[in-house]
């Protein structure tokens, strides 16, 4: 055997006794698996646990509930229940025998308290009729707001409509002494209502807006000129044709820059040109029609109800974006308060539900299947941005 | 410059290729104002009975707080009769579904355990249209006895997370019980829940007594009796129902007292040698101070919450308006500026407002305007109308009504500031000058 020989066997073998004993035979790590972890505050985690129930049916396992804060209610209250007054307390005389036409017990017993047998339901505490002040006439219903606009002072009812006159009469003469004197004349003219007055009360919603909800689409850009040449100095022609930047510093790059940004303009217009012409383009254009967004906030402020909130809940303005399928039905999961002004954080939170409510149930509110809304205007509605703004009651 | 001439290239082609997206999804954007003011429905099913026997007090505690939120007017209790489900145990998912259906845009659900003679209510409140718990659910335990107390709690919990101000129905109210025809009534002192159950007297019809006011803490009341002949303040302890006389400025006849907010001071009318001044004692010291020094009357005090300002009704202008001046004197500023003649200002726990009682063309009003004297609205109108109380948390009032003849009773009454809504306020008898006392705890 030559010495490669012993080289080559003695290297196997200690490439088999290598192997036998599994040096280096470790399997490398698995690879970990990252997971993306949320911190949420414990308020989520409370509406997860037991709070925020989802809608499920009642075959559903119970969500786990938190447990809840527990709080001691003693029957008496600080300073505790004032005894029965049968005896003297100190130095004045005990309470006389009560006897009024109208018996009252010193100690009238709660008859709710007492256990054997169950009461009968009382009936709610009852409310007072409204007198007949109408000040103080009470009715779920909205009261009519102060109308700033209507004329402070009763103003006389206009003249009858002209009746024409079935025999022709002879017209008078101006030498004539008229039927009205020129004073009275001036008092049917005072009489009349000042000319910023109104007889109905309009609001910010009645009037619409002087400034457009959208604004106008830019024009499409005029064609630039076609090149002359298909040679590399056309675009230095042309933009050596156009009128050149005072504060340029240099031509080159900028005028490449330059077509390049109009390029970009025009790429805009054109596509913004095409989007502001839907295909099926109502007859207001581009823009939705006054009545179309009055209608539109019409609807909503039918469920828009803040007759359960604080006078701070009545003075917070809250900014509510939400999308709207083409149905006009409200997308909730895209239901959210942007931002909000003139209260807490907590008021806040109050005037986003009621606006939140508003939006889902009045879009069913009758029999309404989502909110009336021009149908082949969808891209100007499809999303909305709404200030809900009490301030103004 | 080749390299940044080519980042800007694709910058501006990727804005080229992302602006049309963009414009296309640009909101509409409106402004809602003038909401409607309607109560809100909310259905509160009877309380879940978790143990044997507990089912009267779980219907009880369910209608306590309904008629609690209901007599807000505030709110508007959907009936029972038109529920499509209801839960079965305080753990079930709530079918906000069947909810939505009806209307109810609040939703109580809340569970009674009875053992032996201990009670424990817990609940949660949900908006229903969003799915959603509004806070976390709690519950409260405490003797058998005390449940209404136990569901006025609750009541306020609700009231709070809905309307998002403190509630005021586990609160007392002070008052004067009155029995008898006009020229010959008795009158003692009586306390209440603030929903008129649970009345008890505190004083004996032996002297007549005057304008109860609660101190701040709800343990002593200050109020005018005649016992000597003369009006004179007492103070009672509720609790043991001790009461002694307070320790005026020298003067014959002394009335009209309210507490400071801190409970260590009284200012009251002191009228001596014919003259009625505003006078200030100090509980502790025994100390007196004269506040005004004016030929004219002057009564009617009530401090601001803050204790730095007094409001008060003086006829120094001829007839009886509202000033108001510092807590140690000084020249009074007249807020009234309308027509009639106002009186009984109390200021607001929140400190907003001022109360009034107003006079005007044969007629009495309860009204209330800023601190400044703007924004005066008048409430109610009626023969008399007198005595107004501010609920705990400065959104109610209470007051008394007097009907008119012979056999004409008082009774109190509830006005809310913002809505309006009136309600009377159920007693045994007749009842008059009412001071509310502060949420218990």
């Amino acid at each position: 055997m030559s010495i490669g020989g012993y080289v080559s066997g003695t290297g196997h073998a200690l490439f088999v006794l290598w192997l036998i004993a599994g040096w280096g035979l470790e399997s490398e790590p698995l690879p970990f698996e990252f997971t993306e972890i949320s911190v949420i505050s414990a308020e989520d985690f409370a509406a997860l646990s037991g709070g925020g129930q989802p809608d499920l049916p009642p075959s559903d396992p119970p969500a786990p509930v938190a447990p809840l804060p527990f709080f001691l209610v003693p029957n008496t209250p600080a300073g505790g229940s004032p005894p029965v007054p049968t005896e003297a307390p100190q130095a004045t005389p005990p309470p006389e025998a009560e006897t009024p036409p109208q018996p009252v017990a010193p100690t009238p017993p709660p008859a709710e308290v007492v256990p054997e047998a169950p009461p009968a339901p009382e009936p709610p505490a009852p409310f007072v009729p409204p007198p007949p002040d109408p000040s103080l006439q009470t009715s779920p219903r909205p009261m009519p707001r102060p109308a700033p606009r209507v004329a402070p002072e009763v103003v006389a009812p206009p003249p009858p409509d002209a009746q024409l006159d079935e025999e022709t009469q002879e017209a008078t003469q101006e030498a004539e002494t008229p039927d009205v004197p020129a004073e009275a004349q001036e008092e049917v003219e005072d009489t009349t209502a000042p000319e910023e007055a109104t007889d109905r009360i309009v609001t910010e919603a009645d009037i619409p807006a002087s400034a457009p909800e959208t604004s106008i689409r830019p024009p499409v850009r005029p064609s630039r000129p076609a090149p002359q040449t298909g040679t590399d100095d056309a675009p230095t022609d042309t933009a050596a044709a156009e009128p050149e930047p005072d504060d340029a510093p240099d031509g080159a790059p900028d005028d490449a820059l330059g077509d390049v940004l109009d390029d970009v303009v025009g790429d805009i217009a054109d596509a913004d040109a095409a989007s502001a012409q839907p295909p099926r383009q109502g007859l207001a254009g581009g823009t939705l029609s006054a009545s179309v967004l009055d209608g539109f906030k019409g609807q909503i402020r039918e469920c828009w109800s803040l007759g359960s909130v604080s006078t701070t809940v009545l003075a917070t303005r809250v900014t509510v974006a939400f999308s709207l399928t083409e149905a006009g039905m409200v997308d909730t999961s895209s239901i959210r308060m942007i931002e909000f002004e003139g209260g807490s954080q907590a008021d806040a939170d109050i005037a986003y539900r009621a606006a939140r409510s508003a939006l889902v149930r009045c879009q069913s509110y009758g029999s309404r299947s989502g909110y009336d809304l021009p149908g082949d205007q969808y891209d100007l509605w499809r999303n909305v941005e709404i200030v809900f703004d009490p301030s103004t009651m | 410059m080749m390299l940044r001439f080519l980042i800007l290239l694709a910058a501006l082609a990727l804005g080229g290729a992302l602006a049309p997206q963009a414009r296309a999804q640009e909101p509409l954007r409106l402004v809602l104002d003038n909401p409607v003011l309607e109560p809100l429905p909310f259905a509160v099913p009877t309380f879940i009975v978790e143990t044997a026997g507990a089912e009267t007090l779980a219907a009880d505690i369910a209608r306590v707080v309904a008629e609690d939120l209901t007599g807000t007017g505030l709110f508007r209790q959907i009936p029972q009769s038109s529920f499509i489900s209801t839960p079965a145990t305080f753990s079930d998912p709530v079918a906000f579904a069947d909810w939505r259906a009806i209307n109810a845009q609040a939703l109580v659900v809340g569970a009674v355990t009875q053992e032996g003679g201990q009670v424990a209510v817990k609940f949660r409140v949900y908006d229903v249209f969003s799915g959603q718990e509004m806070g976390q659910g709690m519950q409260f335990a405490g003797s058998a006895d005390g449940w209404r107390r136990m569901a006025h709690k609750v009541a306020d919990e609700v009231y709070s997370r809905i309307t998002g101000e403190t509630g005021y129905f586990d609160s007392r109210v002070v008052f004067v019980a009155e029995t008898g025809p006009k020229d010959d009534r008795a009158k003692r002192l009586a306390i209440m829940d603030y929903d008129g159950a649970n009345v008890q007297y505190l004083t004996d019809s032996g002297a007549i007594v005057l304008a109860p006011r609660f101190s701040p803490q709800g343990d002593r009341v200050l109020y005018t009796s005649y016992e000597t002949g003369f009006p004179r303040i007492n103070v009672l302890e509720v609790g043991s129902l001790a009461r002694q006389q307070l320790g005026t400025a020298p003067g014959n006849m002394a009335f009209s007292p309210r507490f400071s907010r801190d409970g260590q001071q009284v200012i009251y009318s002191l009228s001596t040698d014919g003259n009625t001044d505003i006078w200030r004692t100090d509980l502790a010291t025994g100390q007196h101070a004269q506040l005004t020094r004016a030929p004219s009357i002057e009564t009617a005090p009530s401090f601001s919450p803050d204790g730095s300002r007094i409001v008060f009704e003086s006829d120094r202008s001829g007839t009886p308006q509202l000033y108001i001046m510092s807590a140690d004197g000084g020249e009074p500023r007249r807020i009234s500026s309308g027509d009639g003649r106002y009186g009984t200002p109390v200021w607001s726990p929140r400190g907003d407002y001022i109360a009034f009682t107003k006079q005007l063309g044969g007629r009495f009003h309860i009204g209330v305007m800023r601190t400044d004297g703007s924004a005066e609205r008048l409430l109610t109108a009626s023969r008399l109308d007198e005595g107004p109380t501010w609920a705990p948390n400065g959104r109610v009032i209470m007051f008394f009504r007097e009907t008119e003849g012979e056999q004409g009773t008082a009774s109190l009454y509830s006005v809310d500031i913002l809505r309006g809504t009136l309600r009377r306020v159920p007693t045994p008898s007749g009842a008059s000058d009412p001071s509310w006392g502060p949420l218990l705890r």
